[in-house]
């Protein structure tokens, strides 16, 4: 137990005083719950193959860099050495996880990025830009203002932003997003011409809500997949291509439909459409 | 200690003020204390989304969205001035946002060439004689931008400089605005 | 162009109500940008705006205000992040007078993460209000209509999400 427990100390023990690099190591559970609480800066998340925790740091001077935790429960957060200070703690972090580990990010203005997890990914951001890329498991991103993107997921995606822009990039799970003014771009199969031969993967599910932000697909669902878009007023927009045209239902007030959408049978995919009063688009292209 | 570090500048610290019990309740999610909340500033809130509005249908949905936003933003009074102030300046940042939305949509929508020459929203409304209401009523004929800044430089005390970062616009443009309004509420007055 | 001088032969004429619009305007967009004259004519003009400082508000307001926050999540943290019993507890994170790397004409001066997230969740709560009363007003012309009961369910629900993202900074 002391083993194990003493390198967490001596991570503990040792704040970063001065611009430097550190590189600490721990030993961690393969589902192991970790925390990160960075206001500024960036941070860099990648799953490995390893039952451990690495997190290469470079601090500015005057942030204390401070975690702990055991194998199970790990948490890293910077802070500053002086109250005093007027600007928010900053750091550039790298952090290797394991790739079934709970991660969980805080963050006021940094960058997020996180790569090749399959566990459950919780990023809680004000206005720093965050980006996640294939990821397997449970990927959540709550935003004020900063921008998402987040691609290839195969798991569960959920969003919740306010005024900041959202890209998700070849779902083949679920979604569920939810943005206030921010604008959506969802893309999904968009190598259409070869769409007739090649295994265009599991089908997109999910719903999205938007108040004012517009949303915009290009793509297809692919056969089984089933999307319900609501909004207040932002525009919809689909541009949708494909060997078969998926099925369009709309309940909005001004509504531009390809007459091959209506009638399409929903197993191609299925659209449900509903605005209070913005407008809908839905072009058609199909595969040659 | 060296003359730089004596020259450097040192924020004013802040003395916060104990948070009323009633406060502290509602913080941590007590209906009938944010009801008691509201009885006590509502009038305040009122009065001050009134005048910057001058007009009691808009002022009352937002004095509704001042104390909803109140209600989600509790957790982050920290006692740093009195409730009271807090709230109020709650109210004219909700006006003035609102006011930013609105003008957004109008320029969408480009309509009306100037909204000095709309009827004064207020007259009809307060049928009142009582002192301050012929007051109450030249400041709702003022156009808005006029009577935002009038109301709150005179009223309630406002200095230019937060005035127009309020107003966006430069300090100068808000002094202006300031003259032309007192001029124009002494002829209605006089 | 006006100058001081200007401004100094016109005074009195301006006090008394004398002079035309244009000129009048002149007058005071000259004093709004020259601060010696704008003393003099913010001494000279002052009114005495003595208004009650508390008007009562219509009862329905009261109403509303309680229904909309009893539908709403209680300003008390549900979520606690910050608790597994595991985790070494002794972190003190402390962000007393920090201002932001970027953006920071949006931004309070005196901001921590709490105020940066109120600020920038501001305009979209006035968003979330102004769809609100647009469906609430097609819910007054065409009352219990599923589709707009279910639009304003939504935009409430988005509301509790956001106010919550914004909380979870405040701790």
């Amino acid at each position: 137990m002391i083993r194990r427990l003493l390198p967490l100390m001596l991570l503990a023990a040792a704040p970063l005083t001065a611009q430097q690099r550190e590189v600490r190591a721990m030993r961690a559970a393969p589902d192991a719950a970790i925390r990160l609480w960075i206001p500024a800066g960036m941070v860099e998340v990648e799953g490995w193959d390893h039952d451990s925790v690495e997190v290469r740091a470079t601090a500015a001077k005057g942030v204390r860099f401070d975690g702990g935790g055991s194998p199970d429960a790990v948490k890293f957060a910077l802070e500053k050495l002086r109250t005093t200070d007027t600007l928010l703690p900053s750091a550039q972090l790298r952090v290797f996880v394991p790739r079934g580990a709970r991660v969980w990010i805080k963050s006021t203005t940094a960058a997020v990025e996180v790569r090749g997890m399959a566990g459950e990914l919780d990023v809680l951001q004000v206005t720093g830009r965050t980006v996640v890329r294939d990821a397997g498991g449970v990927v959540s991103v709550e935003s004020i203002d900063g921008a998402i993107l987040v691609a290839r997921p195969t798991g569960v995606v959920r969003i919740r932003g306010g005024s900041g822009s959202a890209r998700v990039e070849e779902a083949s799970g679920t979604i569920d997003v939810s943005l206030v003014s921010g604008n959506l771009l969802l893309t999904k199969n968009t190598r259409w011409s070869a769409s007739a031969t090649e295994d265009p993967g599991p089908p997109l599910q999910g719903r999205v809500e938007t108040v004012s932000g517009k949303v915009y697909f290009l793509g297809s669902l692919g056969a089984g997949g089933r999307l319900e878009v609501a909004t207040h007023d932002g525009l919809v927009d689909l541009q949708l291509v494909g060997v078969k045209p998926p099925r369009v239902e709309t309940a909005v007030a001004s509504a531009t439909v390809a007459p091959a959408l209506r009638g399409a049978d929903p197993r191609n995919g299925h659209f449900v459409l509903r605005s209070f009063k913005g407008a809908v688009n839905a072009a058609y292209f199909s595969g040659i | 200690m060296s003359a730089t570090q004596s020259l450097s500048f040192q924020p004013p610290r802040r003395r916060e003020v104990p948070i009323d019990v009633t406060v502290r309740r509602a913080q941590h999610g007590d209906p009938d204390a944010f009801a008691r909340l509201y009885d006590a500033h509502a009038p305040r809130v009122h009065a001050v989304c009134l005048r910057l509005s001058g007009d009691p249908a808009e002022a009352a949905e937002l004095v509704q969205d001042v104390f909803v936003r109140a209600w989600e933003r509790l957790g982050s009074y920290r006692g740093e001035a009195a409730f009271g102030t807090w709230l109020h300046r709650l109210a004219v940042n909700v006006v003035f946002q609102r006011g930013r939305a609105a003008r957004r949509r109008r320029q969408r929508v480009a309509v009306q060439a100037d909204l000095s020459h709309d009827p004064p929203p207020m007259a009809a409304a307060t049928a009142d004689p009582a002192l301050g209401m012929d007051l109450e009523r030249a400041l709702a004929a003022l156009p808005e931008l006029l009577r935002q800044v009038v109301v709150l430089h005179d009223v309630e005390g406002y200095q230019h400089a937060e005035i127009a970062e309020l107003i966006d616009a430069p300090v100068g443009t808000c002094r202006s605005h300031l003259f032309r309004a007192r001029r124009l509420l002494r002829e209605m007055l006089s | 162009m006006m100058n001081c001088d200007d401004l100094d032969r016109l005074l009195a004429d301006y006090l008394a109500g004398r002079l035309d619009d244009p000129t009048a305007i002149a007058l005071e967009e000259h004093a709004g940008g020259c601060a010696g004259c704008a003393e003099r004519l913010e001494a000279s003009t002052r009114l005495p705006l003595a208004l009650p400082r508390d008007v009562a508000p219509p009862a329905a307001v009261r109403q509303a205000v309680l229904d909309r926050i009893t539908a709403s999540r209680s300003p008390a943290r549900q979520r606690r992040w910050w608790v597994p019993a595991a985790i070494a507890a002794t972190l003190v994170i402390g962000f007393a007078v920090t201002r932001p790397a970027s953006k920071s004409a949006m931004i309070p001066r005196s901001a921590n993460p709490a105020a940066i997230a109120a600020s920038r969740a501001d305009g979209e709560f006035t968003r979330l209000d102004a769809a609100r009363r647009e469906i609430e007003a097609a819910l007054r012309a065409s009352p219990g209509d599923a589709d707009l009961e279910a639009a304003l369910a939504r935009l409430d629900a988005q509301r509790r999400q956001l106010a919550n993202i914004v909380m979870e900074f405040e701790s």
